[in-house]
């Protein structure tokens, strides 16, 4: 990543010159843009927040090596299944950053994180030279471009509280300005975007095998169940520490996404791969002078459904 | 729902509190799939997010034909389709017992069918445990008569509408019925070309199948002692099997009153400025 340098003398480090003059210039004059619908705008203004404006983090990563030599297969008896597994057993606090000889597909998940974090980092950058405390409405893509390279962007609204209190860094939401009221409004605050992740692989034993086959009549495939099951697991471990992480008291998840392929390690065998991203939004509590808890009201719109 | 903040409310306490995060200090952290109107909603109800909670189960189903010409239930299919849910299902609902939970909102249950394998499919259910911050005013408890979690599949607008109306969910019931409906005969096709008919048989079929599924429904409901089922949902969906190969599956959340009034405030006319 460093020592290359762009035409423009960029080195990748903070900002791409051409960002850095837009945040400088929209620093300047008075112009707001936003992403926000006008329900959003409503909703910010009842928040006491206001627009600062448009920020954006985008990273092009090439992912050419995804690691993984072998087929995890880990050659110790008697010991359960659990072990047949790449990367940490289930309860264990960190999921593939554990560097084990049977986590094979650590430098992929290394390479996704970088992309994500470096996206979500360069829109706070910009949100934070533009003097904001937060950046709501993310959000957080990732496009596979031809070759093995992928884009990973971050694309959101800044905004800035129309109070003395200043947080230490913009926190990020994926949350739309309406749902930031509510939270607000029954005394929860977002902290920032979070995720987990977790990819493993898992041998396809013999067991494995037998359930496939066509034979086999109504019957779980264990194996494939406790891969699935473990990378979740990892997912939802790694996510809670990122919770904790960062000093907040609750996660409200917005996605779950998993994912199984099949992958050859040599003639006649294939074995399993499973991977799981978990995203969500980090809440913290904070006390709120009057009780204000949000009222329901029993409304019935007059708006006919179709 | 309707916030009550000051008209330029500003959120200074927010601010301190983020200002105020350190890494690692303790919270009694959860994690949940609502969204922030469910949340709300459900913390409004008397009940605090525990977790989020998951089962799945990775499932070979069998395979059965049925003859060409004959309507029947593929009952191998059927109950792969049982047995591979109730796996989820239980595990997910052993998940929540292990957190001490009354119950597990908003729960989705799915299948899907594998590119890798074709007779493999993962099923899956997920929801929020959720623990009440007190018993029923009618006393007893909020868990269902087997000392389980309750599940319910409503969302968490339908789950607040039912308990302030008085009535608690008890679990999801579910009956599923996989059916080979039958082709129809040469001499009979070819009599019905360019005819507006009803072909009976499928007609039939379709009851039939559907019938099966919905009476299983209603028998796990007897078995909770529900009231009723509210939320039912039938769906059919061939998966994988061809056209001739169905699922009926009927799904809805089993519910039981707390007291003998069911009373619900009037609600308010409103004219939404949205045009949708």
């Amino acid at each position: 990543m460093t020592g290359n340098v762009t035409v423009d003398g960029w080195d990748g480090r903070g900002l791409p010159p051409v960002a850095r003059a837009r945040v400088e210039r929209a620093a300047a004059d008075g112009v707001r843009t936003s992403l926000l619908s006008a329900d959003g705008l409503a909703g910010l203004e009842v928040a006491g927040f206001e627009v600062v404006g448009e920020v954006l983090g985008t990273t092009v990563m090439q992912i050419g090596w995804s690691g993984w030599g072998g087929c995890g297969w880990q050659p110790v008896w008697g010991v359960s299944n659990r072990g047949f597994l790449g990367g940490p057993r289930p309860g264990e606090p960190a999921t593939v950053t554990r560097p084990t000889r049977w986590s094979g597909y650590e430098p992929y998940a290394k390479a996704i994180r970088h992309g994500r974090d470096t996206a979500l980092g360069r829109m706070r950058q910009e949100a934070a030279a533009l003097g904001a405390d937060g950046v709501v409405g993310v959000r957080l893509t990732e496009e596979r471009m031809e070759g093995q390279k992928r884009e990973f962007m971050a694309l959101g609204t800044a905004v800035r509280s129309r109070g003395r209190q200043r947080p230490e860094r913009p926190f990020t939401t994926d949350l739309a300005a309406q749902d930031l009221a509510k939270l607000l409004g029954a005394g929860w605050v977002p902290a920032g975007i979070i995720y987990g992740l977790s990819i493993a692989v898992r041998h396809d034993d013999w067991r494995t095998n037998t359930a496939l086959s066509p034979f086999a009549g109504n019957i779980e495939v264990a194996g494939y169940t406790e891969l699935i099951t473990h990378v979740r697991a990892a997912a939802r471990n790694d996510f809670a520490a990122q919770v904790a992480r960062l000093g907040a008291d609750a996660a409200l998840m917005t996605g779950l996404r998993s994912r199984m392929w099949k992958v050859e390690v040599g003639e006649n065998h294939t074995d399993h791969a499973a991977e799981c991203i978990v995203t969500g939004n980090a809440i913290a509590k904070f006390k709120i002078e009057r009780k204000s808890t949000p009222s329901s009201l029993t409304i019935l719109p007059l708006r006919s459904m179709r | 729902m309707t916030v009550q903040t000051q008209p330029s409310g500003v959120p200074d306490d927010a601010m301190r509190r983020l200002a105020q995060m350190r890494p690692g200090q303790p919270t009694s952290l959860f994690t949940s799939d609502l969204s922030v109107n469910e949340f709300l909603l459900v913390r409004e109800a008397g009940f605090r997010p525990l977790g989020l909670v998951l089962g799945s189960s990775i499932y070979h189903v069998g395979i059965q034909f049925g003859r060409w010409s004959q309507n029947r239930e593929l009952d191998q299919l059927s109950q792969a389709m049982y047995h591979a849910r109730e796996l989820a299902m239980t595990r997910m609902e052993a998940e929540a017992d292990a957190l001490g939970a009354d119950g597990i909102v908003g729960v989705r249950l799915d299948i899907e069918f594998k590119e890798f394998g074709s007779e493999l499919a993962e099923f899956i259910a997920i929801g929020t445990a959720v623990k009440a911050d007190a018993p029923p005013d009618s006393g007893g408890t909020w868990r269902n008569k087997h000392n389980q979690p309750f599940t319910s599949d409503l969302s968490g607008q339908d789950f607040w509408t039912l308990i302030q109306a008085g009535y608690a969910p008890l679990g999801m019931t579910m009956g599923t019925c996989v059916y080979h409906i039958a082709h129809q005969r040469f001499w009979q096709a070819m009599g019905n070309i360019g005819q507006n008919v009803e072909i009976p048989q499928y007609t039939e079929a379709l009851y039939d199948a559907r019938e099966l599924a919905m009476s299983r429904m209603q028998a796990e409901a007897e078995q909770l002692g529900a009231e009723g089922i509210v939320g039912v949902q039938m769906l059919s969906n061939s998966h994988r099997w061809g056209g001739h190969t169905t699922e009926f599956f009927a799904i809805g959340t089993a519910v039981r009153p707390l007291r003998a009034d069911h009373v619900i405030a009037k609600p308010q006319l409103v004219l939404p400025l949205t045009d949708r």
